[in-house]
């Protein structure tokens, strides 16, 4: 008895504190980046080297398949060390306004040369007869947007060379990420919001007096903001104005990621929320990305309108801690 | 009887404190798993299992399994195409220089052969094959670097499994000189045992031909 007590005190602190990390490397992982291509999965692949290869018209139906990431020593070509190429046909959604895109290609051994649609973007290591392995270097290469074809396949050519040893393009989570911050909003809600902790319905209500309520940073959990450790619900309004001359169709809400649950309100009117109602350590509400749509009739042009967020926190940090936060027509999201 | 009362408690001591051991134990492994998950999988990998590739048919567009021209030591001239080799001792390749008269010598020696390419092998990219070189290597055609394994000019790292690995150099644009005499030269440092370039292929083929082979071979392992 007195066995199985003390281990149970011991093994509980050291879950909860393996619990949380795994929560942290979540939140961590999330960034301010979304992925808009997976390039994980089959590419056509050759061994050899060709400049011909790079193009975008090239004709590779020839070629091999193979999976990346993952070495070519483990698909048939052990013991294989020299040059290859990998080819992949990428959609490009039309409607990617980012500014910034990134192409993601892990981790290649040892040299590599990426191109898009025929031309070089991206090169690391160096090639023989000067060889420089970079098989430590993570393949984040820009992608130049007037290179880019939107709503059409996309060509992405890399060149490898492999000195000895696994070679390929051997690790990682491949494929294209844009930044959400870059997303053009309509109208952007970052900044300082109204807060007030604990709950009351009427705070909904567009004629509620938050006067005197604390100002706080959104996108940024309360916890860096004076409400630290503070678990349980919280209230965040948002008064702005809407131009007379607005679109209100397809407009949505985006609040980007709220750790734990929300219920949101605008103009007094209900317009979506998110809980798995999962409890704290397997809940995963808090990594969603929120994105409400707004029934047209309940946004006044050329007037204010309120939102106004229910937040509950049911562990860690709490609050609308990630952006893009603002109104998005939906063909930009 | 009094013995057994002792042992007993014994027993139940030595079965305490183990379970407070393997539990902290086990919870200390599972946190160091979780940060070091990344360098374990990398750990754990599967030894490379390394193949013959002589048991394969490979069109080779000329083969240079043969004498070639051996020297030990280490100069930097010994590459150049006008060098005068004539002198130099001769080796069969692919072969260990230690069963060839040159028993416990570990460092550098060089290669060198001189082969006619035809002017009809330029219409494709040509790759030399070397086959497996025990245990570093640098790759001169007419004077000029082609290709390495862990050699440059002033410095050498030996990793533990070079000797195991196939050379097969792409040669670059501009290096050969068609229709006429070419001069192979290959630097070797051995570091310790057997020395040289020691297993087969040897010789030079098309990209076309190679591209073919390793399809052939791949196909086979799928079948």
């Amino acid at each position: 008895m007195y066995l199985s007590n003390k281990k149970v005190s011991f093994c509980s602190p050291i879950l909860l504190v393996v619990s949380l990390l795994l929560i942290f490397s979540g939140t961590a992982q999330a960034g301010d980046w979304v992925r808009i291509a997976d390039l994980n999965g089959k590419w056509r692949f050759t061994i050899g080297d060709d400049p011909n290869w790079a193009s975008a018209d090239f004709d590779d139906s020839s070629w091999e398949k193979i999976y990346a990431p993952e070495t070519w020593e483990h698909q048939g070509f052990h013991g294989y060390n020299g040059f290859a190429w990998y080819r992949k046909e990428v959609y490009i959604p039309k409607n990617v306004i980012s500014k910034e895109l990134y192409l993601d290609l892990g981790y290649i051994d040892d040299v590599d040369e990426v191109y898009l649609n025929g031309t070089l973007i991206g090169r690391s290591g160096s090639f023989p007869p000067n060889y420089t392995t970079a098989y430590r270097a993570h393949r984040k290469y820009p992608l130049p947007l007037e290179l880019l074809k939107p709503g059409e396949d996309n060509t992405i050519a890399v060149r490898v060379y492999d000195s000895h040893q696994r070679g390929g393009i051997v690790g990682g989570d491949l494929g294209i990420y844009a930044s959400q911050l870059e997303m053009t909003p309509a109208l952007d809600l970052r900044g300082l919001w109204k807060f007030k902790t604990g709950n009351n319905y009427s705070w909904r209500e567009v004629d509620c007096n938050d006067q005197k309520w604390k100002e706080i940073m959104v996108p940024d959990p309360w916890e860096h903001q004076g409400f630290w450790k503070y678990d349980g619900m919280a209230w965040y309004r948002k008064t702005f104005s809407v131009p007379e001359d607005m679109n209100p169709e397809n407009l949505a809400v985006v609040l980007g990621k709220i750790d734990d649950f929300d219920t949101v309100y605008l103009n007094g009117e209900y317009i979506g929320g998110t809980n798995d109602g999962r409890p704290y350590g397997r809940s995963t509400s808090f990594n969603e990305m929120r994105v409400y749509l707004i029934p047209e009739e309940f946004l006044k042009r050329g007037e204010e309108n309120v939102l106004a967020i229910k937040v509950k926190d049911i562990g860690n940090i709490g609050g609308i801690y990630e952006g893009p936060i603002g109104l998005f027509y939906t063909r930009d999201l | 009887m009094k013995q057994l009362t002792i042992n007993t408690n014994r027993i139940t001591m030595a079965k305490r404190i183990p379970n407070f051991f393997w539990v902290a134990l086990s919870i200390s492994a599972l946190i160091t798993w979780f940060f070091f998950q990344d360098v374990f999988s990398g750990m754990g990998a599967p030894e490379q299992e390394y193949t013959s590739f002589q048991e394969d048919p490979i069109s080779l567009s000329i083969d240079l399994a043969g004498e070639w021209q051996f020297q030990v030591g280490d100069q930097d001239e010994w590459k150049e195409k006008e060098l005068d080799d004539s002198s130099w001792d001769r080796i069969m390749v692919p072969g260990y220089w230690e069963r060839q008269g040159y028993e416990d010598y570990n460092g550098f020696a060089w290669y060198r052969k001189s082969i006619l390419i035809e002017e009809s092998l330029s219409e494709d990219k040509l790759i030399v094959l070397l086959g497996k070189i025990d245990d570093l290597d640098q790759l001169y055609i007419n004077g000029q670097l082609v290709g390495s394994v862990g050699l440059t000019d002033d410095s050498r790292r030996i990793q533990g499994n070079e000797w195991q690995e196939l050379r097969g150099y792409y040669i670059p644009d501009g290096v050969i000189a068609y229709g006429e005499e070419n001069v192979l030269a290959v630097r070797v440092y051995d570091g310790r045992v057997d020395g040289g370039i020691h297993e087969g292929p040897v010789g030079i083929i098309t990209q076309e031909n190679y591209i073919s082979y390793w399809h052939n071979r791949r196909n086979k392992q799928n079948d």
